[in-house]
């Protein structure tokens, strides 16, 4: 497969979201909003780049009978270091995301990847494997949140388009996973029909 | 691909590995230490700037620990001015509710800032809201006015959030226990402004509501500038603004000055 295949394919073919369904929680948990569906996005990419690469460097290292817990303390100390870093120096964004960040080590992707591409694969491969299944997960998440922000709160990116209030459900559980059936639905007939 | 698993390997790799990474996180802990409580620390300062009429101390400095709860006095040349106090409430709807509650000396509640909650985006979390539940509280003095800090359907004077009435209650509640906190400084500082000091009993630091010390008052005196009534079980006196004291007031003509 091509190095930009690695990156595409995690967009569409594989997209964590709408065709793996994979790390619902943070899914349907932080897009109340298309800002904070980006942030836990690239959040996640981070650590999904980052984790697929050093995982493929010490795979061959790792017993097998042990591989799992490896994976977990690697992927918890990158999820520690963003956390700090995110309190550190963009408090700002670290407010919304805070409660959803410790959640990145039990999102399914992460370890998935680690195990389904990183310890078969040689490190650039993993890297662009993050890129891609990050990038997928980032636009899905993005996307989920810009139709809950614009029909819950009638906001576009955080600028209210009109002083009324929006479809509440939208902003509540209920709607995130409206949200997401629908457009599921869609994004697998526009691949069928492909 | 993975190595053979046996018992040696399997505990030198986990312990290798946890090794590692506890010292990377280490690390980036120390480096972020710093600008993590810069960061607290601007915000803290930032809401009690918020919340409080002018100031020129930085409260941040002076915190006090009054019965568990954080309060940050606003001085200015010396003197306070409010109190910006750190109330926390259990009962939000998602977790717990943080506010800076600012009140003078007086007991009028100047601002509130919301530090932290975990209420329900486009509900329970309009308590953030600049203009919304807050400026109910501002500008009220909840025992000069008589403003009851509950919502309307508890029978108090403030209008929930529409569909949030658990987080306008929690809000409420917060604002109500930075007020208590309020009470129980005011209770120790105003122990100087009673005649007595507080020392009788059941004096609450008000000379309205010292029993002993309204006989004293009921003799209507004036004090010199500086002077200070003194009233004790044995009898009263007067301390002058050097701290002398003396058991009669000056003349009228001295004091007249």
């Amino acid at each position: 497969m091509s190095k930009f295949g690695l990156i595409t394919k995690g967009i569409i073919k594989e997209n964590p979201t709408f065709v793996l369904v994979l790390g619902m929680c943070p899914t349907l948990g932080t897009t109340t909003s298309a800002i904070n569906g980006l942030g836990m996005g690239l959040a996640t990419t981070f650590v999904l780049i980052l984790s697929n690469m050093v995982i493929s460097a010490i795979a061959g290292l790792i017993p097998g009978k042990v591989r799992i817990p490896c994976y977990i303390v690697v992927i918890a100390a990158f999820v520690t270091v963003l956390q700090l870093v995110m309190q550190a120096y963009v408090p700002d964004l670290y407010a919304t995301l805070g409660l959803f960040i410790p959640l990145i080590v039990v999102n399914c992707i992460v370890l998935g990847r680690a195990e389904a591409f990183a310890n078969k694969n040689s490190i650039v491969d993993s890297a662009l494997d993050g890129i891609g299944i990050g990038l997928g997960f980032a636009c899905s998440l993005t996307v989920i949140g810009f139709i809950r922000e614009i029909l819950g709160s009638l906001a576009v990116f955080g600028h209210k388009f009109a002083a009324a209030d929006g479809a509440l459900a939208f902003v509540l559980a209920p709607g995130a996973f409206l949200v997401l059936g629908y457009l599921m639905v869609l994004f697998n007939k526009l691949k069928a029909n492909k | 691909m993975a190595r053979e698993s046996n018992f040696t390997n399997m505990v030198v790799t986990l312990f290798a590995v946890c090794l590692l990474a506890s010292a990377v996180v280490g690390v980036v802990y120390a480096v972020t230490e710093e600008p993590i409580a810069a960061t607290e620390m601007a915000k803290t300062n930032a809401a009690i700037g918020q919340v409080v009429p002018e100031f020129n101390n930085t409260p941040s400095e002076d915190v006090m620990d009054v019965e568990g709860a954080r309060v940050y006095p606003a001085l200015k040349d010396g003197q306070p001015v409010a109190y910006a106090i750190e109330a926390v409430t259990s009962k939000g709807f998602g977790g717990s509710i943080k506010l800076m509650v600012g009140i003078t000396t007086d007991g009028t509640i100047h601002g509130i800032s919301v530090l932290s909650h975990s209420e329900t985006p486009g509900l329970g979390a309009k308590i953030d809201d600049p203009e919304g539940i807050r400026v109910q509280f501002c500008g009220k003095n909840p025992e000069a006015d008589g403003f009851k800090m509950v919502v309307k359907k508890d029978g108090g004077d403030v209008d929930a959030i529409t569909a949030s009435t658990i987080s306008s209650r929690a809000f409420c509640d917060a604002v109500t226990n930075a007020y208590n906190t309020f009470k129980a400084i005011a209770g120790v500082q105003n122990a100087g402004t009673c005649k007595c000091g507080g020392k009788h009993e059941g004096c609450t630091g008000s000379c309205d509501s010292c029993n002993a010390c309204q006989e004293c008052a009921s003799q209507e005196e004036v004090l010199p500038e500086g002077w200070q009534h003194v009233c004790t079980e044995e009898g009263c006196f007067y301390i002058d603004a050097q701290g002398n004291r003396h058991d009669t007031l000056p003349q009228a003509a001295e004091s007249n000055n």
